[in-house]
């Protein structure tokens, strides 16, 4: 018997709570002191009490759940489940059943060990608000986030996507996300978030279809989660960018319609020297077909002359024609076309114009051009505008000064990877002025002028991932522009 | 009356324009009219020109660098050279072809210019200089003749025409009637005139150049 006492001591000394039940009635046989401090209930109380009785009832834990589960172990080795026990203090205590079919005195009865998990529960509870806050962090952000698989079908989506898209994400689970991408977008999208390294990372931009039928504009980040194995997919993060887009298009419509107008204005200026410039060849190519005609009414000719005389005339059209083309490109209207140029043949083509104006203001322009070609990736029309500007303005600076003291140098060279193009006068220079002030909008020194020319001229050299600065020469001001150099190759 | 009998050397046309397509192109449409031409590119190097004595206009760019066409026709005026000028322009300015004319310009071409109206502007003009010519010779001589004349006579061609008689004449100088109609006769002698008219005429033509007549 000494035997028996033993583990009688064990059984009433274990740390966890033991229940014996009878395993037909499911009454408590006899409990250790564990039970006892867990439930609050003497020894005596609980064996004529049921589990129903120390059970949360109204938590679902009743007495024919327990016997059911008592079945469960009958027929099994072991079953191990959750209970919610109702203390005599009426507190609830989570705890862990396991519960055990064992034949004492060839009597089947189910020993229930029982483990008080508040604690561990407590910290569930914890992680579960932490959970919650997390999720309420995500409905409540700007940005949308979606996980998808490898086809492209939504696996999750945030709650923003009903303020961001109108769809409802019940609705809206394990569809193909592809079948509302703009078509124009789908292929460059696969190919980004497909891509077959892991943990690709990157930005995208892509149209997609509202729930009401408009197209909006999205720009997403994008993580290719698809090896981790608690995500097993592709997060997303989407935001609507339509208003930027939007604007950034009115803002960029204004500058071409300003930069036009600018052009416009320019030549406007220059229509009287236009004019002029025109009516030279034009003049000289009529002296030269009257003087044939007239000699060959005569007689008094040879074919020598007459030839030499008609490509005179020929020179002259092309002397006209090299003005006109100088002046259509100069005010080309449309979409920017970015190409590859030969700089110093881009500034050959403007010398008609550049001389309109420095013979208007009696200047010289002295061309210090690369002796090797320098290769630019430019607007032939917004860079030409540039020029002219930088140029036109050197001109008006100079009139300042004497006649016979108006300078202009029109330099470019390539330094490193870098081209550079350096527009210097012999004129009064900066004057005191904040070189970064002049850049600005409708600041002028010209009375005449609305002074959108520089500020227009920096953003078109900006636009070309170039920079415009200002800075005091030894003479007068210098504007330099710096731009990437490319290579000939591309120039094909 | 007096140009009949003068040799007359071939005109000249004189071009100036800064344009030397222009000047070429003019070059050979003068010269399709046999036309003598001359070009320059700005008017200072025209001014340095030695010009020869021959009739002469000039085809003139009123826009050039340096010295304008308008301020050489000024710096022609002071010097009191006379020669005709059309003036080209390349743009039309009226103010410019306002200024121009008044200050006695021939005619005033816009550019392109009918080649043909050019020629005609050109001829009337070069007949005009040929006048001129004439004329500017012709004072020159009868200038020298009037030079030839002793202070006396010069006295006395003077006060004829102002309008006195021979008689007023002698009284004024104290001078008898007879030695003042002595002078007459050799004034007469001297400047080839035959009556009192001629020599008034001749007279009145020089002063109207401001030659030195009246001694």
């Amino acid at each position: 018997m000494t035997g028996l006492n033993y583990y009688r001591t064990i059984f009433e000394k274990a740390g966890d709570a033991i229940f014996i039940h009878d395993i037909d009635s499911v009454d408590f046989m006899d409990v250790n002191e564990a039970a006892e401090s867990l439930t609050g209930y003497t020894k005596q109380q609980l064996t004529q009490m049921s589990v129903g009785q120390i059970s949360a009832y109204g938590q679902g834990f009743n007495c024919q759940y327990a016997l059911n589960k008592v079945k469960q172990a009958a027929s099994h080795q072991a079953i191990t489940f959750e209970w919610l026990i109702e203390a005599k203090d009426q507190t609830h205590i989570p705890v862990e059943v396991c519960l055990k079919i064992i034949s004492i005195q060839d009597q089947l009865k189910v020993l229930a060990l029982i483990r008080n998990i508040s604690e561990i529960k407590k910290y569930q509870y914890q992680l579960q608000s932490k959970d919650q806050y997390f999720k309420l962090l995500l409905e409540s952000s700007g940005d949308g986030i979606a996980i998808l698989d490898i086809q492209g079908r939504l696996l999750y989506a945030s709650p923003s996507l009903h303020r961001i898209l109108g769809y409802r994400d019940r609705l809206a689970l394990n569809k193909n996300v592809f079948s509302i991408i703009h078509p124009t977008d789908r292929l460059h999208l696969r190919q980004f978030l497909f891509k077959d390294h892991i943990n690709g990372v990157g930005i995208l931009n892509y149209q997609i279809l509202h729930h009401n039928g408009q197209w909006r504009h999205h720009e997403a980040t994008y993580k290719n989660l698809l090896s981790d194995p608690n995500i097993q997919g592709i997060l997303i993060n989407y935001r609507d960018i339509t208003e930027r887009i939007e604007a950034e298009h009115i803002a960029r419509t204004r500058e071409k319609q300003l930069g036009h107008m600018s052009r416009c204005k320019t030549m406007g200026e220059l229509a009287t020297a236009l004019a002029h410039e025109l009516n030279q060849p034009l003049a000289a190519l009529n002296n030269f077909v009257g003087g044939s005609i007239i000699r060959l009414q005569n007689g008094l000719t040879n074919t020598h002359e007459i030839i030499e005389a008609l490509n005179g005339a020929l020179q002259q059209t092309q002397r006209v024609n090299d003005i006109i083309h100088s002046m259509r490109s100069f005010l080309k209207k449309g979409e920017a076309n970015f190409k590859v140029h030969q700089l110093n043949c881009l500034i050959q083509d403007l010398k008609p114009l550049i001389h309109l104006k420095a013979d208007q203001g009696n200047c010289v322009i002295h061309y210090e051009l690369s002796v090797s070609p320098i290769y630019i990736f430019a607007d032939e029309t917004l860079f030409s505008q540039v020029l002219i500007n930088l140029v036109f303005n050197a001109v008006d600076a100079l009139q300042q000064n004497p006649q016979g003291q108006r300078e202009v140098f029109i330099r470019t060279w390539q330094y490193n990877q870098y081209v550079r193009i350096a527009i210097a006068d012999n004129g009064p220079g900066l004057q005191g002025q904040n070189p970064e002030q002049i850049f600005e909008s409708f600041y002028s020194s010209k009375k005449d002028s609305m002074g959108i020319g520089l500020t227009l001229s920096r953003s078109i050299v900006e636009n070309h991932q170039g920079y415009l600065w200002v800075c005091e020469g030894e003479l007068g001001a210098i504007f330099n522009i710096s731009l990437a150099a490319q290579e000939r190759a591309k120039c094909i | 009356m007096y140009m009949n009998n003068l040799h007359v050397a071939e005109p000249i046309v004189y071009v100036i324009d800064d344009d030397q397509d222009i000047c070429n192109s003019l070059m050979f449409l003068l010269e399709s009219v046999q036309l003598e031409v001359k070009t320059f590119n700005s008017a200072v190097e025209f001014l340095a020109y030695e010009r020869p004595a021959t009739p002469s206009c000039l085809i003139l760019d009123i826009r050039m660098r340096g010295m304008s066409g308008l301020q050489l026709q000024n710096h022609l005026n002071m010097q009191k050279i006379k020669v005709p000028i059309i003036f080209m322009s390349g743009h039309g300015d009226i103010p410019m072809s306002v200024s121009a004319m008044k200050a006695g310009a021939f005619d005033f071409l816009e550019k392109p210019f009918n080649p043909q109206h050019m020629l005609n502007q050109i001829q009337d003009c070069l007949q005009q200089a040929e006048r001129d010519f004439i004329e500017q010779a012709d004072r020159q001589k009868q200038q020298a003749k009037l030079q030839s004349l002793s202070p006396r006579e010069n006295q006395i061609i003077n006060l004829l025409v102002d309008g006195l008689s021979s008689k007023q004449i002698a009284q004024m100088l104290t001078i008898s009637h007879k030695t003042v109609e002595i002078h007459r006769t050799h004034i007469h002698q001297k400047l080839g005139t035959e009556s009192i008219a001629q020599m008034v005429n001749m007279v009145l033509m020089c002063r109207g150049v401001k030659l030195q007549a009246a001694g």
